[in-house]
């Protein structure tokens, strides 16, 4: 799960969780992602990170964009759409993957979940409503934006699973989305990752919100996670951030702007070989831009999204997202490097004409990037394709 | 007579805009005297504030003119009104009544058009398409659509169905000038360009000649001249009807036939009725067929049976404006000028189609008085082909903006 | 003789290096060309794009199927198939123009457009040295424009400055240059003829400019009459086809093109039996080629919501009339053997496009006239002649629709008698409607997209959609045989 960039709305609206999570917090520190309000920091940053890393603690999952798709070419329009291996995901199967515009950009992050033979669950950080309707242009099926109409709360951290099954929400196994009830409301549990953390998340009719929330702190008061700590995770996790690492093909302002999947390293889930969607011969003979996006842990207490990052002395890229992680007692963050840069030494700017040593750091996503590569690489060489 | 030292731009019209374009030039260091060209209209009712780059210019915080809040657009359609306001979200949420998927559609449509102009490749395929067909390539409610023509196609004179004109629906979504009193930003324009040191010449433009193979001279009505190195009109429209060549790099949006008409009604008490309480850019229109209709009556030189409008109440009385207006009229083959009659008619068609659609109860009308605007086709008419063009700012939702960003390249460029 | 036999046969063919889809002027260009460079080349002919036989529309009056005009034939493709020597042949060239005005006058334009400043000055005097420098300097820009307008790149000189003409209506550029209004009328006629816009809207200069860069004969701007028309051309391109030895086959619907990861690999036929071939073009119309032989769920989005969006519905319609007697009109009797054009008013025009858009015959349109009999006298009983006119603008409605054909019948009626006074009309036949193609640089910019093919590699595009303006030009064809052919050197596939 990966929020969106904060937008300016100046009147957020509230989520189905809204009145739960405002009783949580004890620092009143509020944000607005898609005009619904998000809470920063709901106690402290690091007791909520120590929560989310360790134990499980909820997360008001309201501001992600959900769609369903219904009908008989539903499968057809998503996997046309998304990255996702759609003919793969059996019911009760959740995929991962990208929606890339016709040039092979990087638009937003897809999340799959199938629910049943003729009915999919689209989950997007930014609005895709629009090319929603395009894409089913000319298919029999039906797409919805249910956002108004559910609720989702999300539980991070490796007990995650432990606590929802205390309150008598069972995921059958580790990847399927079991559907049942609790206190007589219909609802659905998925396992998503959280960045470095993994979790579950929980889907239920936006009027029965607090009904479930309730349940779910009755057996143990969890604690809530907001967005800073959640950052973190992120971060660690190496998972890129829609308008803060990377723009949206959408939403950028200029056609230089754009990545590509590789260059926000997340090739893994664009795979060229395997179901066809929408962008991918242009992903395959587009020209990079030459800058790539890494993560870096950097000695230091602090250093801001924006700092430049030096090799030898010659400024090669800038970070993007930064975070102090209490367990690492570092800054990691997200870098904007040109290709050349990738295999030297590194040093960010901290503060003034200070300057910090910088390594890059192997996250979940790089390694799976790393596997993919070596996989593709192989493949192409002997001229087979890979799965 | 009086002979002055060559300025470094001269500016063709004595508008709003034109004096915004001056006094910004000026303010940056250049030279610049302003000729009105005689065909510019009176400022009146309210217009949207300039751009803040003109704000910090011209110092205008020092002038009051007490901006109010950005008004929505609302069509008044035969049943019902519809309004889009620049907030996308709100909008989304008030459309959802008419379609629940009009509520994350609309502001996908108006993100889209926000960033239509900017950054995309010069050929892309939208560059060609009618207002009409991008419309329905995005909503199927036809009273959105017909809205959306009415609120921000008709103003620049096209009906929706001309190749390029989808270009107008840029920032459709998104128009968030607060409001202020024309007059008021008219005075303080003026105001700022004198305090610059604009020269603001007498009398009308006869003609605008070349000299010396590098200048332009003006001579104006009364005998004075005016010798400048650059010369820019403040729109296509006005340079155009002055009798002038004018080019603005080519756009679809430039009116190329008929007049808008303003038409000003003044009733005993100030009007008042239910979709009144509201603050609101007013706009009148059945469907999208019948604005193709009252443009065709445009192009036949007729009056049409039902003028496209567009109004703001202001006081005791309604200022309304008829973007499909024939410049001249055509009857058995002939053509003629307007006459009182015509606009008589003109007036009073307006006046009932505005009581209709707000419901009636709007009092007496003391008096109409109607004003036909400048003739879009008068360029066609009178063509010098030897002498070049001179820039004007592409029409736009923002004209005062436009000239004034027009007039800081040029002068920059130097 | 070409092979034409019902395929039946191995249910899987290899060995076969391009299928080209449809028998369609285009696509016999682009089969002979690769033919010619060495490929073993498959044209498959729809049952569509068969033409029809020379027939008999009236008792008596033979007509042949096509444009019997040419003004934009490729002379680069006209050269390589050495198609004169395949029965290419003009039974006229550089036709001079007569054109009939809306209140009955006349002027003639000479075959060749250098010298129609003198035929200017027969009409109006004082119009003569500005008609002619106006068409001298029109034409100069037309051959600086003529590479991209077949196909090449867009030249830089459209940006910045001269962004203006790229913009600029026909109106914009041709009013109030002459006194005589009615020169106007003419190249409004000239430039509007065959285009989805009116001549008031932006974009429509750069057609008019275009209609000065086809070449015909060998003559910039001119204008040839082809012997045996549309037929006759396709007869010539048929003939260096097997000369080149590329095999035709008859046969049924193409079901789809095989999609193998990016590349196409061959075509299927409703009957299951597959072509495999690494090169496909298709001239076929882009829907059909698109949205039929591959489907949505393989195209780009945005590729497919382009092809989504309304096309324009004006078209173009050819009649077929059957005169009986002589023609009285002393000044068309004259000689037969030239081309008329009806140039109307401007308010005649833009009634005609309303008429077109609300799906009713006009009053008067644009209409482009020749006598085919006056080419080859078989055509006609003795004393008789045969006209072909064609009219634009007219709603897009199908032919098929009777009372819809009865409508443009009889306003091809009208405007046939204001070209031609007093002739007899024994018979009309309303052969065809060919939808208008956008102005010029919209046509450009969908011919470049189209031709992307949504990143379908081996697959190339050169149907009714690649026209820039009217007439059968051929280059299409030869764009896509170029591409075709670096695309097979490029390699990269077994």
């Amino acid at each position: 799960m990966h929020f969106p960039a904060a937008d300016d709305a100046l009147e957020p609206r509230a989520t189905p969780l809204y009145a739960a999570a405002a009783g949580l917090s004890a620092t009143n520190s509020w944000t607005s992602i898609n005009g619904f309000a998000s809470a920063r920091v709901y106690t402290s940053v690091e007791e909520e990170y120590k929560a989310a890393s360790e134990d499980a603690a909820l997360v008001d999952l309201g501001p992600m964009r959900r769609y369903t798709l219904r009908g008989k070419d539903a499968g057809v329009i998503l996997s046309r759409l998304t990255t996702t291996p759609v003919a793969e995901v059996a019911v009760g199967e959740s995929a991962r993957g990208l929606i890339l515009d016709t040039d092979g950009f990087v638009v937003d992050f897809a999340d799959l979940t199938r629910l049943s033979d003729d009915l999919y669950l689209l989950t997007t950080a930014t609005p895709v409503d629009r090319r929603l309707q395009l894409a089913a242009r000319g298919f029999e099926a039906e797409a919805l934006n249910v956002g108004a109409m559910v609720a989702a709360l999300g539980i991070a951290g490796p007990l995650a699973r432990e606590a929802a099954s205390a309150a008598g929400i069972d995921l059958l196994s580790a990847d399927a989305t079991a559907q049942g009830r609790v206190r007589g409301v219909e609802l659905a549990i998925r396992p998503v990752g959280f960045g470095a953390a993994p979790g579950v998340e929980i889907m239920c009719p936006a009027d029965e919100a607090l009904v479930v929330f309730e349940r779910l702190r009755r057996k143990r008061p969890l604690p809530a996670a907001g967005l800073e700590a959640l950052e973190i995770l992120r971060i660690e996790g190496g998972v890129p951030r829609v308008g803060v690492d990377f723009a949206g093909a959408d939403q950028a302002g200029a056609l230089s702007e754009r990545r590509l999947p590789n260059e926000v390293g997340l090739p893994h889930l664009a795979p060229p070989n395997r179901a066809w969607f929408n962008g991918r011969r242009a992903m395959k003979s587009a020209p990079s831009s030459g800058r790539y996006l890494v993560v870096l842990s950097i000695d230091s207490d602090r250093a801001a999204p924006g700092a430049a990052i030096y090799a030898k002395g010659e400024a090669v890229g800038r970070i993007t997202s930064s975070a102090f992680s209490p367990r690492l007692r570092r800054v990691v963050a997200f870098a904007e490097l040109a290709a050349t840069a990738l295999d030297r030494p590194l040093e960010a700017a901290i503060a003034g004409p200070a300057r910090a040593p910088a390594r890059l750091h192997e996250t979940e996503e790089s390694r799976r990037a790393g596997v993919f590569r070596e996989n593709l690489k192989t493949a192409t060489e002997s001229g087979r394709s890979s799965v | 007579m009086s002979q002055r030292a060559a300025v470094d731009l001269l500016i063709i019209g004595a508008d709003a805009a034109g004096f915004a374009a001056a006094a910004c030039a000026a303010k940056s260091g250049a030279s610049v005297a302003l000729a009105p060209t005689g065909g510019e209209a009176p400022a009146a009712g309210s217009a949207s504030e300039p751009p803040n780059f003109i704000w910090r210019l011209l110092d205008l915080h020092l002038h009051d003119l007490q901006s109010g809040p950005a008004a929505p657009q609302t069509t008044l359609l035969e049943k019902g009104a519809l309004s889009t306001s620049a907030d996308p979200m709100r909008t989304g949420e008030a459309l959802a009544a008419r379609d629940p998927a009009l509520e994350h559609l609309w502001p996908a449509f108006a993100a889209d058009m926000k960033r239509a102009p900017a950054g995309r490749a010069p050929e892309a395929a939208d560059r060609f398409l009618s207002a009409n067909a991008l419309l329905d390539d995005y909503f199927a409610d036809e009273d959105l659509k017909t809205h959306l023509v009415s609120a921000f196609v008709a103003p620049f004179g096209l009906a929706g169905d001309e190749m390029g004109s989808a270009a107008a629906l840029a920032g459709a979504g998104e128009m968030a000038h607060a409001r202020i009193s024309a007059k008021a930003l008219f005075d303080a324009l003026h105001d700022a360009a004198t305090k610059a040191g604009v020269d603001c010449l007498s009398g009308r433009l006869q003609t605008l000649v070349r000299v010396d193979a590098k200048n332009w001279k003006t001579v104006m009505d009364n005998g004075h001249e005016a010798r400048g190195r650059m010369a820019m009109a403040s729109s296509v429209l006005l340079g155009e009807a002055a009798g002038l060549r004018v080019s603005c790099n080519g756009s679809p949006l430039v009116r190329r036939i008929g007049a808008e008409a303003i038409i000003r009604i003044r009733y005993d008490k100030r009007p008042s009725a239910a979709a009144l309480r509201a603050t609101s850019d007013f706009f009148t229109a059945t469907d999208r067929a019948a604005i193709l209709r009252a443009r065709n009556a445009m192009i036949d030189g007729r009056i049409g049976d039902e003028p496209v409008l567009r109004f703001e109440v202001s006081g005791k009385e309604i200022i309304a404006r008829a973007p499909y207006c024939a410049a001249r009229l055509r009857e058995n083959g002939d053509e003629r000028e307007w006459t009182g009659q015509d606009r008589q008619i003109l007036g009073r068609q307006a006046a009932a189609l505005i009581e209709k659609r707000l419901g009636g109860g709007l009092g007496a009308v003391r008096e109409i008085e109607v004003t036909i605007g400048a003739d879009a086709a008068t360029g066609l008419k009178r063509r010098s082909f030897d002498v070049p063009a001179i820039p004007a700012p592409a029409p736009s939702h923002d004209p005062i903006g436009a000239a004034a960003a027009l007039a800081l390249e040029i002068v920059r460029d130097e | 003789m070409s092979e034409a036999r019902k395929y039946k046969g191995p249910k899987i063919e290899g060995g076969i290096d391009a299928v080209i889809l449809g028998a369609t002027s285009e696509g016999l260009a682009a089969a002979a060309l690769l033919a010619r460079a060495g490929f073993h080349v498959v044209l498959i002919e729809t049952p569509a794009s068969r033409p029809r036989e020379r027939r008999e529309f009236a008792p008596g009056f033979f007509a042949e199927s096509g444009d019997p005009l040419a003004a934009t034939l490729d002379h680069t493709v006209v050269e390589a198939l050495d198609l004169y020597r395949h029965g290419l042949a003009f039974s006229a060239r550089r036709l001079e123009t007569l054109v009939r005005f809306s209140d009955g006058a006349m002027v003639t334009m000479p075959g060749d457009p250098a010298l129609a400043g003198e035929a200017v000055a027969a009409f109006s005097e004082v119009d003569a040295g500005a008609f002619a420098a106006f068409l001298e300097a029109e034409r100069r820009t037309a051959r600086s424009l003529a590479d991209w307008f077949a196909g090449g790149e867009r030249p830089a000189l459209l940006d910045g400055a001269a962004a203006e003409a790229a913009t600029a209506s026909v109106d914009g550029a041709v009013a109030g240059r002459f006194v005589d209004h009615r020169l106007e009328d003419y190249l409004r006629a000239e430039a509007a003829f065959a285009i989805g816009a009116r001549p008031a809207e932006p974009f429509t200069y750069l057609s008019f400019i275009r209609r000065l860069a086809g070449e015909a004969a060998g003559l910039q701007g001119g204008v040839a009459a082809i012997e045996g028309g549309g037929r006759g051309l396709n007869n010539a391109l048929r003939r260096a086809c097997q000369a080149a030895s590329v095999t035709i086959r008859q046969t049924d619907r193409v079901k789809d093109v095989i999609v193998e990861w990016d590349r196409v690999t061959g075509v299927e036929f409703d009957d299951g039996a597959q072509i495999r071939a690494p090169i496909i073009i298709s001239s076929l119309p882009a829907h059909e080629t698109f949205l039929d032989l591959v489907g949505r769920a393989r195209l780009d989005i945005e590729f497919t919501r382009t092809l989504d969006i309304k096309e324009l519905p004006i078209a173009s319609v050819r009649f077929n009339l059957a005169i009986n007697g002589p023609i009285p009109d002393p000044h068309i009797a004259a000689r037969l053997d030239r081309r008329f054009l009806f140039a109307p008013s401007p308010l005649e025009i833009e009634r005609a496009f309303r008429a077109a858009a609300e799906g009713t015959a006009p009053e008067a349109a644009i209409g482009e006239l020749v006598f085919p009999s006056a080419f080859d006298r078989a055509l006609a009983p003795e004393g008789c002649a045969s006209a072909t006119l064609t009219l634009h603008p007219l709603a897009g409605k199908p032919l098929s629709d009777d009372q819809w054909r009865k409508e443009v019948s009889g306003a091809a009626r009208t405007i046939f008698a204001r070209l031609v006074d007093g002739a007899q009309i024994a018979a009309i036949e309303a052969e065809e409607a060919l939808v208008a193609a956008p102005p010029l640089p919209a046509a450009m910019e969908r011919r470049a997209r189209l031709a992307g093919a949504s990143g379908l590699e081996g697959y190339f595009f050169c149907g009714p959609e690649t026209l820039i303006g009217g007439g059968v030009s051929l280059s299409a064809g030869r764009r896509a045989a170029d591409r075709a052919r670096d695309y097979f050197r490029k390699g990269g596939f077994s």
